[in-house]
């Protein structure tokens, strides 16, 4: 089922702004808000699906599995989707288009954070980060080489998560003094032990195999201020993915990452001793509960010297991550110049200290 | 533009470790420029006639090394036959015939004589100038400690070359030294030879020398800082990790359930304080003096 936003006013398509966070009209102006659109929604739903064709959504929902085609309400084009994408435009007429039938049932996320910066403001910022980077080569971006720059909504499970943490260890606290002859050193020997139960919430995890795991994990922080409610108007004018797995597949990850949190957790509650020395510990993380969410990204693709970089960016905080490319030249005069500084600090710690000049 | 940077770079980088190179093998061996003027001198007076010419020529190589490390003569004399003197005065008598010195005469000398009589073998070291302070006679008597397992083996080539090592090391190293004008009385405890005592020297200082005054030790250091910099650069260039899991944490249903720290015992051992570095003060086997010339000198010397 494909579903187009049409401006209530002039017809025109309507895209998501993330400057207002409304649905907005580029050819009358009109703003929209979506949080409004959602208490109508029951009713309303047909007004901004009107160009659908109860036939062809029943089509497409009985080839869910195999049929990628889709035809756009305004062109008739067939629009050019892989089996995740559930947003994406028109490449013909440009149509924001939202793949209703790939986002219900067990698909339907609960959540979404819109995006809040823009294509403009990504591009800038994504400019000015490359001159930033004291490694990369000075050519890097003195011509405009984004290749693209995609607005993806990228799948993620929000987790729930209980961790219980037992541990005992045996800890001692050293003091020594002096008495005569001797220097006496007396060691106390304690048994320690620990059980925290620590609650996190909304942990995320990427659920696209399209996306790189650890780019995913480094653009985090989220603000979760910026959390709502999933309401398809969200995705018109940006591309969006489904999940790929399901939020079992994904505990095992979140689930290594969260024990090292409640390990962490533990050892800071140990403090005072002198030597810590652990015989137990059990780490025990339990899933609550876990909401599918969609976050804004960035993808920007680059091309430098006939190979293709990708970055980035998160959607919401401007946050960049991915692999520029490094200048040798940069590399060594940093080398060169921060063991020169060195040496020439441990050369002046050494003379003052008594050494000799050479 | 890439390749252009790169190479600019590197030549600095080739640049910057030759100029280093450079500032440190040449700052250790100061080029010699009164060496060749003064070929024809002579440090090595074997009378008793010990050495084959080819170890005269050796230890005359040894002398000029270490002269211009000492900044200070460095004198090699052997003999059966003292003329009826005794060393102290022989060598007293040989330094005015002379007039030894680094770059004047009646500078600066360390000499040591080695007699081996049909009565008694000995070997006594004076020093004169500036030695007269930096080779007082608390260090030759470290000197002695050294030299005597040499020459009781009659190892005297290696016993001179020592002496040659040890008289430049000690010409450079001030600690223990201070350059205190003497007291005209033998029984003053400050005699000549014996008021520049200041404490003990670093005596063998090579062994003792911390690794960390190694230039290639400070440079090896200085790298692995550069490189593990770089490295820290490089990895996080593309974005690091940022959160922690205090960020998601809960605060208000989080924290600890049990928690206790039990006593268990206490052991306790004892060690016997480090004695500190005994200092049993100067020691002198009474070898200073004047020499009738009116070149005072610190001297020490033992039988063998």
């Amino acid at each position: 089922m494909v579903v187009q936003y049409k401006c209530p006013d002039c017809g025109a398509d309507m895209a998501f702004d993330s400057t207002t966070g409304t649905l907005h009209c580029d050819s009358c102006g009109k703003n929209m808000n979506i949080e409004e659109m959602d208490s109508s929604r029951a009713n309303g739903k047909e007004s901004h699906t009107y160009k659908n064709n109860q036939e062809e959504s029943g089509e497409a929902h009985n080839h869910q599995e195999e049929v990628n085609e889709y035809q756009c309400n305004n062109c008739g084009a067939v629009l050019i989707t892989d089996k995740d994408t559930t947003a994406t435009t028109c490449s013909f007429c440009g149509a924001a288009v939202v793949l209703s039938d790939r986002l219900s049932g067990s698909f339907a996320p609960s959540l979404v954070i819109p995006f809040s910066i823009n294509k403009a403001q990504a591009q800038d910022a994504f400019k000015k980060w490359c001159k930033k980077g004291r490694l990369t080569p000075k050519g890097f971006m003195s011509a405009s080489r984004i290749k693209s720059i995609t607005g993806i909504y990228v799948p993620f499970w929000l987790y729930d998560l209980n961790g219980l943490g037992t541990a005992n260890a045996t800890c001692t606290k050293v003091r020594s003094y002096e008495r005569g002859d001797y220097i006496y050193t007396e060691t106390d020997y304690f048994d320690v032990h620990r059980k925290v139960s620590l609650n996190y919430l909304k942990v995320p995890t990427d659920a696209s195999e399209k996306m790189d795991d650890k780019m995913m994990d480094k653009l985090e922080p989220y603000h979760y201020q910026d959390l709502k409610g999933f309401q398809m108007p969200y995705l018109a004018g940006y591309l969006a993915e489904k999940y790929n797995y399901n939020d079992n597949d994904l505990f095992h990850r979140v689930e290594s990452r969260v024990q090292q949190y409640v390990d962490n957790y533990i050892s800071q509650t140990i403090y005072g001793y002198a030597t810590t020395a652990y015989h137990f510990k059990d780490i025990n993380i339990r899933k609550l509960k876990a909401e599918y969410a969609l976050f804004p990204v960035w993808m920007v693709c680059y091309d430098y010297k006939q190979s293709e970089h990708t970055f980035a960016m998160n959607g919401q905080t401007g946050k960049i991550v991915g692999k520029p490319p490094l200048s040798a030249g940069k590399i060594a005069a940093w080398f060169t110049g921060i063991s020169a500084a060195a040496f020439l600090i441990i050369k002046i710690i050494a003379i003052l200290s008594g050494g000799p000049i050479l | 533009m890439k390749t252009v940077y790169r190479k600019s770079a590197l030549s600095a980088f080739i640049l910057f470790f030759a100029v280093l190179a450079g500032l440190f093998f040449f700052g250790r061996y100061p080029l010699s420029v009164n060496a060749s003027a003064e070929d024809d001198k002579q440090y090595v007076y074997d009378n008793y006639g010990l050495f084959s010419e080819e170890d005269v020529n050796e230890l005359t190589d040894a002398c000029l090394k270490y002269r211009e490390e000492a900044q200070a003569d460095i004198i090699m004399i052997t003999s059966n036959n003292l003329g009826g003197k005794a060393a102290i005065d022989y060598l007293e008598d040989f330094y005015d015939e002379k007039g030894f010195g680094y770059d004047e005469k009646f500078g600066s000398t360390v000499m040591m004589l080695v007699y081996i009589g049909e009565d008694r073998r000995n070997v006594t070291i004076h020093g004169y100038g500036k030695a007269e302070y930096y080779v007082n006679n608390d260090r030759i008597e470290h000197i002695l400690d050294d030299l005597s397992p040499f020459l009781k083996e009659k190892k005297y080539k290696k016993a001179f070359v020592e002496f040659a090592k040890e008289s430049a090391y000690y010409m450079n190293e001030s600690e223990g030294v201070k350059e205190a004008p003497a007291s005209n009385d033998p029984d003053s405890g400050n005699y000549y030879g014996e008021s520049s005592y200041d404490g003990p020297s670093n005596y063998y200082g090579e062994e003792k020398e911390s690794p960390f005054y190694n230039t290639l030790v400070q440079l090896g250091i200085a790298l692995v800082i550069g490189a593990v910099s770089v490295a820290v650069m490089a990895f996080n260039s593309g974005g690091r990790m940022t959160v922690q899991g205090k960020d998601y944490m809960d605060g208000s249903n989080s924290g600890i359930l049990e928690s206790s720290d039990d006593y268990l015992r206490t052991t306790t051992t004892r060690v016997k304080k480090p004695t500190p570095q005994s200092d049993d003060g100067p020691r002198s086997s009474g070898g200073g003096g004047v020499s009738s010339g009116g070149h005072s000198h610190s001297g020490g010397s033992r039988d063998f």
